[in-house]
């Protein structure tokens, strides 16, 4: 991390279970730096959504805080809700209103008065002469571009992603993935996505958070992530696999 | 192998031409008979009456059937779950026993709201169009609640947590996006409704008002006299107003689809 950086996101011992149950996830600490992007990876179950889930008000923590841009929008005595969070999230199914045009699905969060900023949106997204068309009419790789679109057309400051390429093919995989590295360095926009898949991680990400059983096991920046040869890269994703193993011991203990 | 050709269809025609088309064909040669005599203004009276109470009936009970569904999503209280799940037992319960309970509690609530504020409310508890539709609600909360809940739970909660993150409230999302998307569900729930008060009888009987005749009200009551032909104007015009619900139901399900 940079000295003297602006920090858009600061999270701190952040805990969650469902029901009083087994937490899904457990102090939680980290600080995403403003115009960053960040993967979580981890396997399935091991908290990555919650944690999104959390960030963006639609679920509450049991304890820890979280600051978006300074304010706490999460702690013991606050819970802002998600519109009043800055903070965008596109789900992984894209959750796209069925019943409402392309358009109208992307102008839904804006004042009438803003509508014509949208116009710039369709076209940076690439979505232009689809305005008039419904999401049963478009492919999954354009769900997701309207799915972003409508996201960004509230201006949120931070973007969350979740499996944003889980549905899409491999060429679609890798345009997207071009396109929301470009877009979020355009509007410097911060941006979390959740993967399983390290390859997504490591071809848009500035800094990668690994999580297992609902904590973070290993915090690194991608480049120098690519600096290690294949072998070392390796070793370094098996000493994480041995870590969250480890943890799992302890807390069975 | 020749006599499945016409055995499989006997066999598959027999519930519809025994449980339908014969009693149909008999009500139609007597309501034939009966022709000058039955089908006069009362009869027109009766039916709109029919038609209004299960009409309101079916909007009241969507209301109470939305609220169900929707306000235990908007607050997280397990309280409130576990009322939506006693709440439709209802339909388990026979109509006359609604009736008599309803009546009998009622009186307590009367004498306690007499005797304690001094305000008299039996004029709206016996045998009043208001009793009735609220034992109705009650009888057939389930029948709507039913189809409805499952089709929001198969609409999933993203469409409305992308709203309230786009910065729209519970209302603005349940009108704008849920209420869109359940209509064909929310109009299949109001015909079943409305269609379950069009024949319903033991709880019409134990609680209408004196002046309040229904359909199928009149058509046992004819059946009672032994006037039983005559009571094939009534019941023609219930199966016909029936019939026409439940086409409206398939068209709806075919939308839906």
């Amino acid at each position: 991390m940079k000295k003297n950086s602006t920090h858009i996101l600061k999270i701190s011992e952040l805990s969650k279970s469902f029901d009083g149950k087994q937490n899904v996830l457990s102090d939680v600490t980290y600080q995403l730096e403003q115009g960053n992007i960040c993967a979580i990876v981890g396997e399935s179950g091991c908290g990555k959504t919650t944690l999104l889930r959390l960030i963006s008000g639609l679920e509450v923590s049991e304890s820890g805080t979280i600051t978006i841009l300074g304010e706490t929008v999460s702690s013991i005595n606050v819970n802002k809700a998600p519109h009043s969070r800055k903070v965008g999230m596109v789900f992984q199914n894209y959750a796209l209103f069925p019943h409402l045009t392309v358009k109208q699905n992307i102008q839904f969060g804006v004042a009438k008065i803003e509508y014509d900023s949208t116009l710039k949106l369709i076209e940076l997204m690439g979505l232009e002469g689809k305005e008039h068309q419904y999401p049963h009419e478009l492919s999954s790789g354009q769900k997701q571009r309207v799915a972003i679109a409508r996201t960004l057309a509230v201006k949120p400051k931070l973007l969350l992603l979740d499996e944003p390429f889980s549905n899409l093919d491999l060429l679609t995989k890798s345009s997207l993935r071009k396109e929301i590295r470009k877009i979020a360095k355009l509007l410097s926009l911060s941006v979390m996505f959740v993967t399983h898949d390290l390859y997504d991680a490591v071809d848009i990400a500035d800094e990668i958070l690994f999580l297992s059983d609902g904590r973070i096991v290993q915090e690194c920046d991608t480049e120098s992530l690519m600096h290690q040869n294949v072998d070392e890269i390796k070793v370094y994703l098996e000493q994480i696999q041995e870590q969250a193993k480890h943890l799992l011991s302890l807390k069975n203990k | 192998m020749g006599y499945k050709k016409w055995l499989i269809p006997l066999i598959c025609a027999t519930p519809f031409l025994f449980g339908f088309l014969f009693p149909l064909l008999q009500l139609v040669k007597w309501a034939y008979v009966n022709f000058s005599t039955q089908l006069n203004i009362e009869h027109v009276f009766i039916s709109l009456q029919s038609l209004l109470i299960a009409g309101i009936t079916a909007v009241v009970t969507i209301f109470f059937t939305l609220c169900l569904v929707y306000f235990p999503k908007w607050n997280r209280l397990r309280i409130i779950k576990h009322l939506v799940k006693f709440t439709t037992v209802g339909y388990i319960i026979p109509g006359a026993v609604i009736g008599i309970t309803l009546v009998a509690s009622s009186s307590y609530f009367v004498s306690i709201m007499y005797n304690f504020f001094g305000i008299e409310i039996g004029y709206l508890v016996y045998s009043s169009i208001y009793i009735l539709i609220f034992a109705y609600i009650f009888r057939f909360l389930a029948v709507a609640y039913n189809p409805i809940e499952a089709h929001s739970l198969r609409i999933g909660s993203n469409l409305s947590e992308s709203s309230y993150m786009l910065g729209k409230s519970k209302l603005h999302t349940f009108f704008n996006i849920q209420f869109p998307l359940l209509k064909s569900s929310l109009m299949s729930g109001f015909l079943i409704v409305f269609i379950d008060v069009m024949k319903e009888l033991p709880l019409t009987l134990l609680l209408k008002p004196y002046n309040v005749q229904t359909l199928a009200i009149k058509a046992y009551e004819f059946a009672d006299d032994e006037r039983v032909s005559e009571a094939a104007i009534p019941s023609l015009t219930l199966i016909g107003l029936v019939c026409l619900a439940m086409y409206l139901i398939s068209m709806f399900r075919d939308e839906k689809e």
